[in-house]
């Protein structure tokens, strides 16, 4: 028998709201929880918290751990961290579970760190074998080209879930849970990063994350100039604008538009791939749309292998008469 | 003042290669990889080393470039010095191979002890293979010294540094003393080969440190395992839209998704 037990999520909180990886995180740990019949404890960080907390609860939570503090408003890696492993180490949890984002995929490693724990990051499904009472998480590795299972690991676990890899639970407000506040006690000599300022960069209209349509390019686009017209047929179809990497290194789009495993986990209904040649790393970020549609010159390249619908040929030729229908058809 | 800076770089199967050709062996369960590729340095650690460069643009610095393996090739990793980096060293080994995320950072911890003053030490965001993302913090929890990631931009004070985290809706600018571990997402792609670096430091050998100069016991390594691998399937079936012209297949396409109701 392991001392560890419980499953535990942390994440952040801004505006007293929970965001949907929360929810993603929430699911997946009852999903551990229950295959162990044990708890799941949700730790939550973030200033003026209220009904976050019971939404917790609703979405899976058996315990709430809350932290309210002005100084925990905006990440700080070094007041995270050092609050987190505190309140970790009192709840002996056998997993914590952190959203693969920003912010949870720099904290992870530094509790793993402090607690000498086995770590896997950027997992893409989290499995419990009950057979050797063990969790084992399946991780990507080579770009996603190769997944891999990991196992054995140590009786105590951190891992980070890559977004919108599991489908969240139904909200269900009768469910009860213990919501406990936490203080936040911090020496100063221990903070050794200063974050000055935070800037926004978002691009107007819908958010890529959660447009259920997305048009994206690459390479193949060639120019910013060029983009206009990927940005005209999302305006049509209320979709966003996305990215591969060099679309988004050579700043034809912004570098929040990058789609991919080093960018945004994208899902919608539709994602159009226009000059995108279908890398691993890219797919990484947008497999689990429903439905991909590629516009590629090079009949042989890779995107077309996860394509239901393709056309093969030059975009600037093909584009024109697919936006124009489609204008049309709206109009209908 | 002059300045030491360490980069961390990786030696990997190019990551940028065609997914054909990646496979499992049935019989060991061990991976197989495409044949032809050519080993590179992780392309995340030539952006450590160009945002390295840069800071050498400015102000007086050396750079030694830092990489732990059992088969390190000076002809990949020797792009380094040709690039402006002044020093390669290798910590080489038989124990060092497959090393897990923790023994990994362990090794070059060691290896950048040896070395003695440093003022930055920079690694890429994440290598091209293992994926991970966890080196680079695990090698400043090592050395106990403060480790900012995602970093696509860094700008030098006399005792400070400035950089710009890349974040989800935009960026944030953080400050932190010296020495620091960046781990870097931007800064632009490797330069190509300095002339004068070629002529001379380029053609400077890489020194070679084994387990036993760096006083470390195989016993404390750990290997990474992994109880099963596979290939994942995604592939579906593609619906060719083909016209006479590519305009109407455009306009077939639309008219397509629409019949299908996906748009
Ligand atoms: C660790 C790591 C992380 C990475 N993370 C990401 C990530 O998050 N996101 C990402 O996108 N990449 C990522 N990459 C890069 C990735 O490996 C590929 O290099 C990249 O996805 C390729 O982008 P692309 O398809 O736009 O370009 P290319 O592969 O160059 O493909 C361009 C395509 O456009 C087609 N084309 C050209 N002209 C036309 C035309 N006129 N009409 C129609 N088609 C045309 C070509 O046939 C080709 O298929 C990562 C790489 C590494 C090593």
């Amino acid at each position: 028998m392991t001392a560890f037990s419980g499953i535990t999520v942390f994440d952040s909180v801004s505006e007293d709201k929970l965001m949907s990886g929360t929810i993603e995180l929430l699911a997946c740990a009852r999903k551990l929880a229950d295959g162990f019949n044990e708890k799941v404890n949700c730790i939550l960080f973030g200033e003026g918290l209220n009904k976050t907390l019971k939404e917790a609860v609703a979405f899976g939570a058996d315990n709430v751990f809350v932290a309210d503090d002005p100084l925990l408003k905006k990440y700080n890696p070094d007041v995270y961290s050092i609050t987190l492993d505190r309140i970790v180490r009192q709840t002996a949890p056998r997993c914590i579970i952190l959203g693969q984002t920003s912010t949870g995929a720099d904290i992870a490693p530094r509790l793993a760190f402090k607690l000498g724990c086995d770590l896997v990051t950027d997992c893409v499904e989290i499995n419990v074998n009950k057979e050797t009472d063990s969790i084992i998480p399946i991780h990507p590795i080579y770009g996603g080209k190769i997944h891999a299972a990991f196992s054995p690991l140590g009786s105590q676990l951190v891992l980070t879930l890559r977004q919108k890899s599991i489908e969240p639970l139904e909200r269900d407000d009768s469910r009860k849970g213990e919501i406990i506040p936490v203080k936040v006690n911090i020496d100063p000599a221990l903070i050794r990063i200063k974050v000055v300022k935070k800037i926004k960069e978002e691009t107007e209209g819908i958010r890529l994350e959660n447009a259920p349509v997305v048009v994206s390019g690459g390479r193949g686009i060639g120019s910013k100039e060029n983009f206009k017209h990927l940005k005209e047929l999302a305006g049509i179809l209320n979709g966003a604008v996305g990215g591969s990497r060099p679309a988004t290194d050579n700043g034809w789009v912004p570098a929040t538009s990058k789609v991919g495993l080093t960018g945004k986990i994208v899902a919608p209904n539709v994602y159009i791939a226009i000059g995108i040649s279908g890398s691993s790393q890219h797919l990484a970020g947008c497999i689990g749309s429903k439905n991909i549609v590629a516009i590629n010159n090079d009949p042989a390249a890779n995107i077309f292998r996860v394509s239901r619908y393709g056309v093969v040929g030059d975009w600037e030729e093909i584009l024109p008469g697919f936006t124009e229908k489609l204008r049309e058809l709206n109009a209908l | 003042m002059s300045l030491h800076i360490i980069v961390c770089a990786k030696q990997i199967i190019d990551p940028e290669g065609p997914a054909s050709g990646y496979g499992v062996n049935s019989d060991t369960g061990q991976i197989i990889l495409p044949k032809g590729v050519p080993p590179a340095i992780n392309p995340y650690d030539e952006n450590a080393l160009e945002t390295a460069l840069k800071i050498k643009d400015a102000w007086q610095a050396r750079i030694t470039v830092i990489s732990v393996g059992k088969n390190l090739s000076k002809a990949v990793m020797g792009k380094a010095l040709k690039a402006g980096a002044d020093n390669l060293v290798f910590l080489q080994d038989k124990s060092f191979e497959n090393l897990d995320s923790r023994s990994t950072a362990y090794v070059i911890s060691e290896g950048i002890k040896k070395l003695g003053d440093y003022d930055l030490v920079l690694a890429g965001r994440q290598a091209g293979d293992t994926d991970s993302a966890v080196v680079p913090h695990y090698i400043a929890g090592f050395l106990d010294i403060p480790c900012i990631n995602l970093i696509k931009k860094v700008e030098l004070f006399e005792k400070s540094i400035r950089v710009e985290r890349s974040l989800p809706d935009g960026y944030e600018v953080l400050e932190v003393g010296m020495p620091s571990l960046l781990s870097i997402t931007g800064g632009g792609d490797l330069r190509k080969a300095d002339l004068q670096q070629t002529g001379g430091a380029g053609n400077k050998p890489a020194v070679i440190w084994t387990a036993k100069d760096l006083e470390i016991e195989s016993s404390v390594l750990k290997k990474i395992s992994w109880e099963k691998i596979f290939v994942p399937d995604y592939e579906v079936e593609c619906n060719y839209i083909k016209a006479d012209s590519y305009k109407e297949a455009g306009a077939k396409l639309a008219v397509k998704l629409r019949e299908d109701q996906i748009l």
